[in-house]
């Protein structure tokens, strides 16, 4: 098997709220290929905004790691100098946020933006770099870019700032492309849009896209894989397919059960709901354990990965009912 | 068994003055609502749908049509005279962070509506208002900054139900709330439906949550009704090609679901430039020259109503393979 | 900016225990809020100690502080006469004592009624609009083109030299700023969603004004009234040493300074020292308190 192009091992982080010590994340592993779009699903507060910070480098100063390595195409990213990192950052990683108009500079025009972002990675002129952009633009599916690229961000919709965005990423060419909620107040019609362009940039030039999603949608019709968390910790990560078909971990199993689809009716009475994410303490075991339906005294003290045959589908569960 | 209409909005129209623009923000919006129904306004953003519950509730001020309740014309009442219909309709709103005044405790909010309309038995009320909405005793002197959202959106909607109304307008109540939240909040609200025989006016983008808590429907496109009836029927066999586009636009959570999608070119045009005919004309990929003249109602029986020319000839594009 | 923070478990009990130790040092949460801003502390506690002389005044000492002694005069400060005497033998220490009930008098009688008048004028406006808004906006934009004190000149000087009058005035020359910052907020507040939802409950308008969106904002009043209060000391002090409203042998700080101004060449220099401390430290403190005030909102609504 390849080389995992992201490699997040054991990763665990901290932060000191409310007087006394809070695990964000714990222990969290998985691993990322080239050309492959991988899923990290989870409902708000699960971590996964904070896995892509770290991965970026990017956390608040409150928040410590304390474990844990990430791997970026063979170097270790907690290794580097922050300087080294700056390097790392928008060239060969690059980050896609939620607000798209808050991430633009309000007082220079979004052609312009881009124009810097070529210079910064290629050898153009003012003019050259601004060709560049209007093609990046072109090539992102804003129409009439030349005069969209006269535009301030805050004449933008919200899909087409979010178009700037990714035209701006193109041009650093990025190995890794994180997407955290990126579709987030968008409608929906612009949100496939704007997956299916995520999905060409991914085609076309080989990168591999950690997308950060609550959306079960998202993740079955973007993604190749994809890792569920819960409370900071990675319940489950199995090939898109394979998840939905045969999910193996209680907390998968209750998530799945409890969306609403559009094309299928489900009862309303019936829906177990999930429990909201209670604040964690350090233990070492899983955290689902106080609502999970295999629980066992195990699982309060320790967790176990189990595996299938292929290594693709991990399952975290102490209780090897979970993988039949 | 005919019933007759609790509400009844004709050709309801409303305009923004915005500098030299005006903005046409509902275009001659009509429907019915019959009593304890649940009846969903969807479509995306500014298509007018908080416009126009805002309007049937008197927040602004109609620019044109009228609205009835029980055949009572409502439109111009003096505010003194519709302050006593106030307690038949009522709303709850969409941000439960400003919704609810800072400077009030729980107990204050609700002892309001009481005290305003004269209603007795004060604290027995407010009291089963509260369990009604699983919340306790003890919340009631608690201030919103005091309370979860989740627990805020509840009060909201304890506040609504306060004077037994005949409507409730719910404006996106579940758009601001964690997954888990919003199934505990739908049914919730399906429960007090049931139980207070209310109807709703369910105001959403999240065409999942209107397709499970409603029964008729009504999609909204640039202020103008695009397509109505039963939910069964218009999310089993959407005939308008905005509906069709919006329904395959929805990520469904099930790689096995093949779908076709219906992409339309550009995004929503500004509201400020009204072309007369369909509002679709510059985005629909089966657009004909009649479509720019006023699109005619096409009536698909059991109150399925389509303003589309193409209503009765193409069949359903979208058709799933599966589902119910 | 982004320092990547790797911490071994080791490090992290002892930062763990340092973290509780200063959370734990102040109990109260207002406490440890207030103690944050030294600044409006020490602003508050120069006003309590005005605060105090004010109120036990005549205790503080034996002397009357209009009663001539023509023994005594311009005496330096001493035992006997904690800070000298004047020209005419009075005791200048009980002037300023007496002084200080007078002049904090004024400060918050001025801020209080201009404080009220003006928002709830701002606030009635802001809500309503239409024609009367733009009239009331016109007559405060000419008043803003005065400055407060000139304005509370002329109206001295057209109303008379009596303290009520030192107080109407002034507090006419400070409604304007109520007016225009209470007005501000409630076109912002008026736009709030509860704002709606007060009305769709069946609040009649003068309800959902007074009872739903005043007191919300009121905030940046609050604190203006802290600022106008030190102003007005100001004011009244400065109108007394020009001869306008409160004139001698009123024990008013101005009136003070203006006795004891002749004496700066002189060198008596505690006849016009000590008052002048006296207005130079209340206005100082009132602006402490109502900059920290504002220090504090910003700082809750982050």
């Amino acid at each position: 098997m390849a080389e995992p192009f992201l490699r997040v091992d054991h990763l665990s982080l901290v932060v000191f709220q409310e007087n006394s010590l809070r695990q964000i994340l714990d222990r969290v592993s998985f691993n990322l290929f080239p050309n492959q779009v991988m899923g990290l699903v989870g409902e708000s507060g699960s971590g996964k905004t904070m896995t892509s910070l770290a991965v970026m480098r990017l956390l608040p100063r409150t928040i410590k790691v304390t474990g844990g390595h990430i791997w970026f195409d063979g170097q270790d990213l907690f290794a580097l100098s922050e300087h080294e990192m700056r390097r790392v950052r928008g060239s060969r990683i690059a980050m896609v946020f939620q607000n798209p108009r808050a991430a633009l500079n309000p007082l220079v025009r979004a052609g312009d933006q881009v124009a810097r972002a070529v210079r910064l990675h290629q050898d153009l002129d003012q003019s050259g770099a601004y060709g560049a952009a209007i093609d990046l633009m072109q090539r992102v599916g804003i129409a009439d870019a030349v005069n969209r690229a006269r535009a301030y961000p805050h004449q933008l919709s919200g899909g087409m700032a979010q178009r700037v965005l990714i035209a701006m990423m193109l041009a650093c060419q990025p190995r890794l492309l994180i997407a955290d909620e990126p579709t987030t107040g968008l409608d929906v019609t612009i949100q496939a849009q704007i997956f299916e362009l995520i999905k060409d940039v991914q085609r076309e030039t080989g990168a591999a896209v950690l997308l950060i999603t609550h959306d079960l949608g998202v993740v079955s019709e973007v993604c190749d894989r994809v890792a569920v968390m819960y409370a900071g910790q990675i319940m489950e990560v199995a090939p898109v397919q394979e998840l939905f078909a045969h999910p193996c971990h209680p907390y998968t199993q209750r998530l799945l059960s409890s969306v609403l689809r559009v094309d299928r009716l489900s009862s309303l009475d019936n829906l177990e709901a999930l429990a909201p994410v209670s604040a964690a303490s350090s233990a070492d075991g899983c955290l689902f354990a106080s609502q999970c339906p295999l629980v066992t005294p195990e699982c309060l003290q320790s967790r176990q990965d189990l595996f299938d045959e292929q290594d693709t589908h991990i399952v975290y569960c102490c209780n090897p009912e979970a993988i039949r | 068994m005919s019933m007759e209409a609790l509400l009844r909005v004709e050709n309801l129209h409303k305009y923004y003055r915005e500098g030299p623009y005006v903005i046409h923000a509902v275009n001659g919006i009509s429907f019915e609502l019959f009593p304890g129904e649940a009846f969903g306004l969807v479509g995306e953003s500014g298509c007018g749908k908080s416009t126009t519950a805002r309007c049937i509730l008197r927040l602004e001020r109609i620019t044109a049509g009228k609205i009835f309740f029980k055949n009572q014309e409502i439109t111009a009442l003096p505010p003194a005279k519709l302050r006593a219909w106030r307690r038949w309709m009522q709303m709850v709103f969409q941000d439960p962070n400003e919704s609810l005044n800072p400077r009030f405790t729980v107990r204050a909010m609700l002892h309001e509506p009481l005290y305003l309309h004269g209603l007795y038995r004060r604290e027995a009320q407010i009291l089963e208002a509260l369990l009604r909405v699983n919340l306790e005793k003890e919340h009631l002197n608690r201030y919103p900054h005091q309370l979860s959202g989740g627990q805020k959106q509840r009060v909201g909607i304890a506040r609504a139900i306060m004077t037994n109304p005949e409507f409730v307008v719910l404006d996106e109540p579940t758009s601001s709330l964690d997954m888990s939240l919003r199934i505990h909040v739908l049914s919730l609200l399906h429960r007090l439906q049931r139980e207070m025989n209310m109807a709703y006016i369910f105001i959403s983008h999240d065409l999942s949550t209107v397709r499970h808590l409603c029964s008729r429907v009504l999609v909204m496109y640039l202020g103008r009704v695009v397509e109505m009836g039963r939910t069964e029927d218009v999310f089993n066999d959407p005939r308008h090609v905005y509906t069709q586009a919006l329904l395959s636009a929805i990520p469904i959570p099930d790689p096995t679901v093949r779908r076709q999608r219906i992409l339309l070119k550009g995004e929503t045009p500004n509201a400020r430039l009204l072309k007369p005919g369909c509002g679709l004309q510059d985005r629909c990929p089966f657009v004909r020259d009649d479509c720019r003249s006023p699109v005619p109602f096409i009536d698909l029986g059991n109150g399925h109503q389509v303003a589309c020319v193409l209503a009765n000839e193409t069949p359903t594009i979208s058709k799933k393979t599966g589902g119910t | 900016m982004f320092k990547l923070n790797i911490a071994r478990p080791e490090e992290l009990q002892d930062y763990s225990r340092r973290q509780s130790a200063v959370n734990s040092r102040f109990r109260s949460r207002g406490l440890r809020q207030a103690l944050r801003y030294p600044l409006f502390v020490l602003g508050v506690l120069i006003i309590a100690v005005y605060l105090l002389v004010a109120i036990l005044g005549p205790q503080l000492t034996p002397y009357n502080p209009t009663e001539t002694n023509p023994q005594s005069v311009f005496k330096p400060p001493s035992a006997e006469f904690r800070f000298g005497t004047d020209n005419f033998g009075r005791d200048v220490f009980t002037r300023v004592v007496y002084a200080t009930r007078l002049d904090l008098m004024i400060a918050l009688l001025v801020a209080t009624s201009s404080f009220l008048i003006g928002s709830l004028i701002g606030g009635l406006v802001g809500f309503y609009g239409g024609w009367v808004d733009s009239v009331v906006m016109r007559i405060v934009d000419v008043m803003f083109a005065f400055p407060a004190f000139i304005l509370a000149m002329a109206i001295t000087s057209a109303l008379g030299d009596t303290v009520q009058n030192v107080i109407v005035a002034i507090a006419a020359a400070y409604t304007p700023y109520f007016i225009r910052l209470t007005r501000g907020e409630m076109l912002k507040v008026r736009t709030q969603q509860y704002a709606d939802a007060a009305i769709s409950v069946g609040n009649p308008g003068w309800r959902v004004m007074l009872v739903h969106l005043l007191p919300n904002a009121l905030t940046p009043s609050l604190v203006q009234m802290t600022l106008v209060a030190g102003w007005a000391i100001l004011d009244a002090a400065g109108l007394a040493f020009l001869g306008l409203g409160i004139t001698p042998p009123t024990a008013e700080w101005g009136v003070l300074v203006s006795e004891g101004a002749q004496r700066i060449i002189t060198g008596e220099y505690w006849v016009w020292l000590f008052p002048g401390i006296a207005i130079v430290l209340a206005a100082f403190a009132f602006n402490l308190v109502g900059d920290g005030l504002r220090d504090i909102n910003t700082r809750e609504e982050q």
